[in-house]
C-alpha cells in the first residue's frame, strides 16, 4: 500500500487526481477484506485535529476523533456526548474520526442523525473543483465519493433553548444496529413556538427526517404527527436478516415516542426562565 | 498464583504462529474459493494461471492424493467419516478450495485469484453418494423399562450455528527439512492429531512429519480441526519451499467451523412429581462434511440426561449433511444444544405443575455415586458422579440471586444446570516428561498446548506441588511432536485432568529419584529442607557429574478410565423491555464444582469467559446462511457478538471438593459454564414477561413477536392490527 501525507491543498488535489483515498482513523478503510492501494493522510493540515470555537460556530478539523468530540461535547452539547458514548467502543472512538464516520456513509450510521440535527456543515473539496465549499451535511449529494475530501466540519453554536437526545437500539452493541434516532428541540424566543426535528436511521436505506412545529406542543399531537409522517415514508425499508422491516418500524416508533417523552418538561421551564 | 512466565511472554520472541509467519521468508498460500455448491468446478485457464509471474504452484483436485480423511482432531480411529480429500472434486461449501495456490507475494496471489476463471457443473441429489438421503447417522437408544408412552409434544427448540470468534485466525507454515521431513508450525490444539491426519492426507508415515504447535491465541475447539495444515503441507512438498498461510476473518467464517445447528425435542413422563422417563430427540446438521457430527450429537444427551434420576431414558437422533459451512468441535461440544432443550423443558414442566422450577429439579437430581453413562447399560457404573451435592450448589446460587425476593416490573430469574466431562471418557492418553537440567531447572515436556487457559500455570503448579520446589524453577515445553510427549491434545476439558495427571506421575518419579540421590550423597549436618541440606542446583550437578551420575528423568503416562463431571448451576436475572422485546441481563450467578480449583483466578477467568460465550449464543450470535449455502455474516460488522461493555455483573461461586482421581483433586473448568446460559436466559424471560422463546438466539424481535402473539402487550397488538 502506498501511504502519503498532504499538508497543502495543492498536494491534496494532486493526490486525489492520482486516485488516493483520504484516510481518517482507518477503522473502516483498512478493514480485512477492503484492500486499498493508495491512501493520503491529512493529519498535517493546519488545525487538522483541533476543535476551534468561533463566535457563531464550532469548527472541527478533518481528523478530530470521536473521543475528542465527545470530551468537547460534554460542556457544549451534552446530548451529543451521551450519544457518542454509545457509538462503538472506547478503542474505536479513540481511532475513528468524525469525518471518517460521516464520509463512510452507512444507512445505520449513529452519528449522522445527531450531526444532521445540529445543523452541521462540511467544507468539501473535490478532484474536479479545487475550491473548497461549505455544504449542509446531508445523507445524499455531492459530499460523498472517492474523489472528495472533507477539510473541516462546522456546527452552529447552540442556545440554551436547544436540546438534543439520541437513542440507539442494537442487536449487540458493536454491530447489528436496528434503529438509531435523534430528536432535537428548539424554541423560538420571538413566539415561544417549539420546533421538533427528528432523524431516524437504520430503518430505511436513507435516514428519514421528520419535523413538527407548534405551540404549545402537546405530546399526543407530536407523537401522532411524527408517527403518521413516518408511516407515509415512501422509501424501501432495510429488510435484512437481522431484524425485519416491520420490527424496525415498530422500534422506530417506540424510540421516537420515548425521546419525545423524556424531554416533555423541558420547554415549559426554559420559557419561564426567558 | 504468580504468573512466572510473564517476562517471557512479553518479550519479542516468536510465540504465535503468525509471529513465525511474519519472520520467515517464504511463499504465501491462497485458496481459490468455490462460489457455487454443490458442483464440480473446472478451472478453464489453469495453464495461464501457472504461467503468471510469481506463481509457484496451482493445484486442483485431480492432482492431490486420493486418500480421504477427516479434519476432526480426535484419536484414531475417529468416529467421523473419512469424507474429505485435500481438495475435493465436488465442492460442497462456499469458499471450499477449488485450487490451492503458492505465490511469491500477496500481490502475486491476488492477481492470480483475480484472473482465475472457474466453470461449475452444478449437482443435484445427495451431497455424498454414500449417503443417498444425506443422513450420515441415525440411532435410537432406549434404556430401562418402559412405563408407557410419553405423551405430548414436549419441548421443541432450535439452535443456531455459532462462530468460534477466536481472536487468532488459523495460521500454519510448512517447510521440508534437508533430510526430507516435513515441519509444520501451526496454531493447533491437537499437535499429534495434526501429525497423524496430515500424514494420512499426504500418504506418508507420521514420523516423517514434525508438528511444532505454537501458543494458541484462542481456540474454543476451532483448532481441534485440521484445516490449513494439509494445504500448506501439500504446497511445501510440491514447491520445496517454505509455504505459509493465515486465514482472514472472512475466511474464518467461510472455511472455519461452527457450532452445530440442530432441532431438539424433549418429552418426559411423570408419575405425580416423580420422573418416570425422559425422551430426547435430536436432528443435527453437520454441514457438508461429517467431522464431529455424531460425537457432538451424542453429547447433547450425555451432558444433560444423567442430571436427572429416571428409570428410563430414550435418545433418538440423526446427523444430516447439508450445504453451508462445516460444523465442528466447539467449547461445550453438544452441551449447549442439549441444555437448551432439557433445561427449557424442566422449566416448562415445573410451570405446568405449578411448581418452583428449582424445587422440581432438586427433587430429581443425580446424587453421589449415580451413573454418568446412562445410555450405556453394560458399563453404566464405570463412571459415576462424585462431587459437591448439586442441591447445595443450587441453593447457594438461588440465595445469591435472591430467587425468593419479589421481582421488579418485567424482571425475571431463570435457572439452568449443565455438566461436562474431564477429558473424553475412556479415550484419553497423555505422556509428560519431567527432566532435571544441569542448572537445576525442571523441564516439563508435554503435547498439550496453552491457548490462554493457563495450561502452563496449572502444569507448573502440579509439578511444583508433587516435587516440592518453587514454580519458578520449572519450565513448560509444550506442543512439539519431536519431543516425544504424546498427547491427544487440548480439548474436551482434558488438560488439567489428563495431562495434569501424567505430569503429576512424572513429577512423583522425579521426587523419588531426587530422594534416592540425596540418600547416596554424603550426609550433611545442617539437614534442613527437603533435600537433606542440598539445593536443587547441587543435586542437578551431582546427577550429571561426579561419582554418582544418574540423570533425573520422570515419564508420566495417563490413560484414565475416569472422567469426572464438573457441574455448573446458573441463575440469570433479566429485564425485558416490554415495548420492543429487548432483553437486558442484569446479573449472572454461577455456581461451579470443578473439584479442587488449583488456580482459582484462572478458573474464575474460564467461567467468566464461558458465560460470555454462552451469552452471545443466547442473545445474538448466529452464522446466517442463505438457502444456496452462502454465509451472510462474513465479517465482525455483520456477525453480532457481545463486547466486554455488554457483560452483566457476574458472581462466581466456586466449591472446593477435591476429586479422588484428579491431580491435586481437580476436575475440569474450561467448558462447563457455556451450556446453562441460554436456557437460564430463556427461563428468566418467561419469568419476566410470560413468553417462551425456544429458538436461539433470543433476539429482541423474537421476544417481541412472542409477546405480540400472547397478547401480553397492548401496544404491540395495536401495531400488528395496523400492519394487517
Ligand atoms: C469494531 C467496530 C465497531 C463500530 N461500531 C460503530 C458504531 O457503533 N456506530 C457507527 O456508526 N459506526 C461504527 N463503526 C464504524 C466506524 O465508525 C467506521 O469504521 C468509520 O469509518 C470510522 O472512521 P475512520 O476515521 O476510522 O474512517 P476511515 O476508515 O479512515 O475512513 C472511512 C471512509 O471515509 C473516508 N474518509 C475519511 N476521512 C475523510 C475525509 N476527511 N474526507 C473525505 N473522506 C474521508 C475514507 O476514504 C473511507 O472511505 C464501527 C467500526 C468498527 C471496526
Amino acid at each position: 500500500m502506498q501511504w502519503i501525507e498532504a499538508s497543502t491543498l495543492d498536494e491534496l488535489q494532486s493526490a486525489l487526481v492520482q486516485g488516493y483515498r483520504v484516510i481518517g482513523g482507518g477503522t473502516g478503510l483498512l478493514g480485512d477484506e477492503n484492500p486499498v492501494e493508495k491512501v493520503v493522510d491529512i493529519r498535517r493540515f493546519p488545525d487538522a485535529n483541533q476543535i476551534v470555537e468561533y463566535p457563531s460556530r464550532w469548527q472541527l478539523g478533518p481528523v478530530v476523533t470521536l473521543t475528542h468530540l465527545q470530551a468537547w461535547a460534554k460542556n457544549h452539547v451534552p446530548g451529543l456526548a451521551d450519544g457518542l458514548n454509545r457509538l462503538g467502543t472506547p478503542v474505536l472512538r479513540n481511532l475513528a474520526t468524525v469525518a471518517g464516520r460521516l464520509a463512510n456513509r452507512e444507512p445505520t450510521s449513529d452519528l449522522y442523525p445527531m450531526m444532521r440535527l445540529l445543523g452541521t456543515e462540511v467544507l468539501v473539496m473535490s478532484r474536479e473543483d479545487p475550491q473548497p465549499r461549505w455544504m449542509l451535511l446531508e445523507y445524499e449529494g455531492p459530499l460523498y465519493g472517492a474523489n472528495r475530501v472533507w477539510l473541516a466540519l462546522r456546527i452552529p453554536r447552540s442556545t440554551k433553548r436547544r436540546r438534543m437526545v439520541f437513542e440507539k437500539i442494537t442487536k449487540a452493541r458493536l454491530n447489528g444496529s436496528i434503529v438509531n434516532g435523534a430528536v432535537s428541540w428548539q424554541q423560538s424566543v420571538a413566539n415561544g413556538q417549539i420546533h421538533v426535528q427528528m432523524v431516524i436511521s437504520g430503518v430505511f436505506e436513507i435516514p428519514c427526517h421528520l419535523s413538527v412545529c407548534s405551540k404549545p406542543l402537546d405530546l399526543a399531537t407530536k407523537i401522532r404527527a411524527q408517527w403518521q409522517a413516518f408511516q407515509q415514508m415512501g422509501w424501501v425499508p432495510i429488510d435484512d436478516f437481522r431484524a425485519s422491516a416491520a420490527y424496525r418500524a415498530h422500534v422506530a416508533g417506540v424510540v421516537l415516542e420515548r425521546l419525545l417523552k423524556t424531554q416533555s418538561g423541558f420547554f415549559e421551564s426554559s420559557l419561564e426562565e426567558a | 498464583m504468580e504468573r512466572v512466565e510473564r517476562r517471557w511472554s512479553l518479550s519479542a520472541q516468536a510465540r504465535y504462529a503468525v509471529d513465525w509467519i511474519d519472520r520467515t521468508p517464504g511463499l504465501v498460500a491462497g485458496v481459490l474459493e468455490a462460489h457455487r455448491v454443490p458442483a464440480v468446478p473446472h478451472v478453464t485457464n489453469l495453464e495461464e494461471l501457472r504461467g503468471l509471474p510469481g506463481i509457484h504452484a496451482v493445484v486442483t483436485a485431480t492432482e492431490v492424493p486420493a486418500t480421504r480423511f477427516t479434519t476432526a482432531g480426535q484419536p484414531h480411529k475417529e468416529p467421523s467419516p473419512y469424507d474429505m480429500a485435500i481438495i475435493n472434486r465436488v465442492v460442497r461449501y462456499m469458499g471450499e478450495p477449488v485450487a490451492l495456490i503458492a505465490a511469491q507475494t500477496q500481490d502475486d496471489l491476488r492477481r492470480c485469484l483475480d484472473r482465475a476463471i472457474v466453470e461449475y457443473h452444478g449437482l443435484d441429489g445427495p451431497l455424498h453418494a454414500s449417503c443417498p438421503d444425506n443422513v450420515l447417522a441415525r440411532w435410537s437408544t432406549h434404556i430401562g423399562e418402559s412405563m408407557g408412552p410419553i405423551a405430548g409434544d414436549g419441548t421443541m427448540v432450535t439452535v443456531q450455528r455459532q462462530s468460534h470468534l477466536q481472536l487468532e485466525p488459523h495460521a500454519s507454515m510448512a517447510m521440508i527439512e534437508p533430510g526430507g521431513r516435513l515441519v509444520l508450525w501451526t496454531t493447533t490444539q491437537v499437535p499429534y492429531h495434526v501429525r497423524r491426519i496430515v500424514a494420512r492426507a499426504l500418504e506418508c508415515p507420521a514420523s516423517q512429519i514434525r508438528v511444532v504447535a505454537t501458543d494458541v491465541g484462542g481456540g474454543f475447539g476451532s483448532k481441534q480441526e485440521v484445516i490449513v495444515e494439509p494445504w500448506v503441507a501439500l504446497l511445501a512438498r510440491l514447491t520445496g519451499r517454505v509455504v505459509k498461510m493465515q486465514l482472514s476473518r472472512r475466511q474464518e467464517f467461510l472455511l472455519g467451523r461452527t457450532r452445530h445447528s440442530a432441532t431438539l425435542r424433549v418429552a418426559s413422563l411423570w408419575n405425580g412429581q416423580n420422573l418416570s422417563a425422559m425422551h430426547l430427540e435430536v436432528d443435527v446438521i453437520t454441514g457438508p462434511y461429517g467431522g464431529h457430527g455424531s460425537s457432538v450429537a451424542h453429547n447433547m444427551a450425555l451432558k444433560t440426561l444423567p442430571f436427572y434420576r429416571c428409570p428410563r431414558y430414550e435418545f433418538d437422533g440423526q446427523v444430516r449433511y447439508a450445504v453451508g459451512p462445516v460444523a465442528g468441535a466447539f467449547r461445550g461440544y453438544g452441551g449447549p444444544q442439549g441444555a437448551m432443550a432439557v433445561e427449557t423443558h424442566w422449566d416448562e414442566v415445573a410451570r405446568r405443575m405449578g411448581m418452583d422450577p428449582a424445587a422440581l429439579r432438586i427433587g430429581s437430581l443425580m446424587q453421589e455415586g449415580d451413573p454418568l453413562d446412562v445410555l450405556d447399560p453394560i458399563n453404566d457404573r464405570r463412571r459415576v458422579f462424585r462431587g459437591d451435592p448439586i442441591q447445595d450448589l443450587i441453593q447457594k446460587c438461588l440465595d445469591a440471586a435472591e430467587w425468593s425476593a419479589p421481582r421488579g416490573l418485567n424482571e425475571g430469574l431463570g435457572l439452568a444446570l449443565s455438566m461436562q466431562a474431564s477429558g473424553v471418557p475412556q479415550a484419553e492418553l497423555a505422556m509428560v516428561r519431567v527432566v532435571l537440567q544441569e542448572d537445576g531447572m525442571l523441564w516439563v515436556t508435554t503435547g498439550a498446548v496453552d491457548m490462554g487457559q493457563g495450561a502452563r500455570e496449572v502444569l507448573r503448579s502440579i509439578v511444583a506441588d508433587a516435587v516440592g520446589i518453587s514454580p519458578r524453577g520449572i519450565r513448560i515445553v509444550p506442543g512439539d511432536t519431536d519431543l516425544e510427549a504424546f498427547d491427544y491434545g487440548t480439548y474436551a476439558s482434558s488438560t488439567t485432568f489428563v495431562t495434569g495427571s501424567a505430569a503429576q506421575k512424572a513429577a512423583q518419579q522425579v521426587k523419588r529419584q531426587l530422594q534416592d540421590l540425596v540418600d547416596i550423597l554424603p550426609w550433611r549436618s545442617k539437614s534442613q529442607g527437603p533435600w537433606g541440606g542440598y539445593t536443587i542446583e547441587e543435586l542437578a550437578e551431582a546427577s550429571f557429574y561426579g561419582p554418582h551420575r544418574r540423570p533425573v528423568v520422570g515419564l508420566g503416562v495417563a490413560a484414565p478410565e475416569q472422567s469426572p463431571a464438573p457441574v455448573a448451576v446458573l441463575v440469570a436475572h433479566v429485564h425485558v423491555d416490554s415495548d420492543i422485546g429487548q432483553v437486558t441481563v442484569q446479573r449472572l450467578v454461577a455456581g461451579v464444582d470443578v473439584g479442587h480449583p488449583i488456580n482459582p483466578i484462572a478458573v474464575q477467568g474460564q467461567i467468566e469467559g464461558a458465560l460470555a460465550q454462552g451469552l452471545g449464543y443466547a442473545l445474538c450470535e448466529e452464522v446466517h446462511v442463505s438457502d444456496e449455502g452462502h454465509v451472510l455474516t462474513q465479517s465482525l460488522r455483520d456477525y453480532a457478538y457481545l463486547s466486554a461493555m455488554e457483560m452483566p455483573p457476574i458472581t462466581v461461586i466456586l466449591t472446593d471438593t477435591p476429586d479422588p482421581d484428579g491431580p491435586m483433586g481437580a476436575k475440569s473448568a474450561g467448558e462447563v459454564a457455556v451450556a446453562p446460559v441460554a436456557p437460564a436466559i430463556a427461563n428468566a424471560i418467561y419469568d419476566a414477561v410470560g413468553v417462551r422463546v425456544r429458538d436461539l438466539p433470543i433476539t429482541a424481535q423474537k421476544v417481541w413477536q412472542q409477546m405480540a402473539q400472547s397478547q401480553k402487550s397492548w401496544a404491540t397488538c395495536e401495531l400488528i392490527k395496523q400492519q394487517d
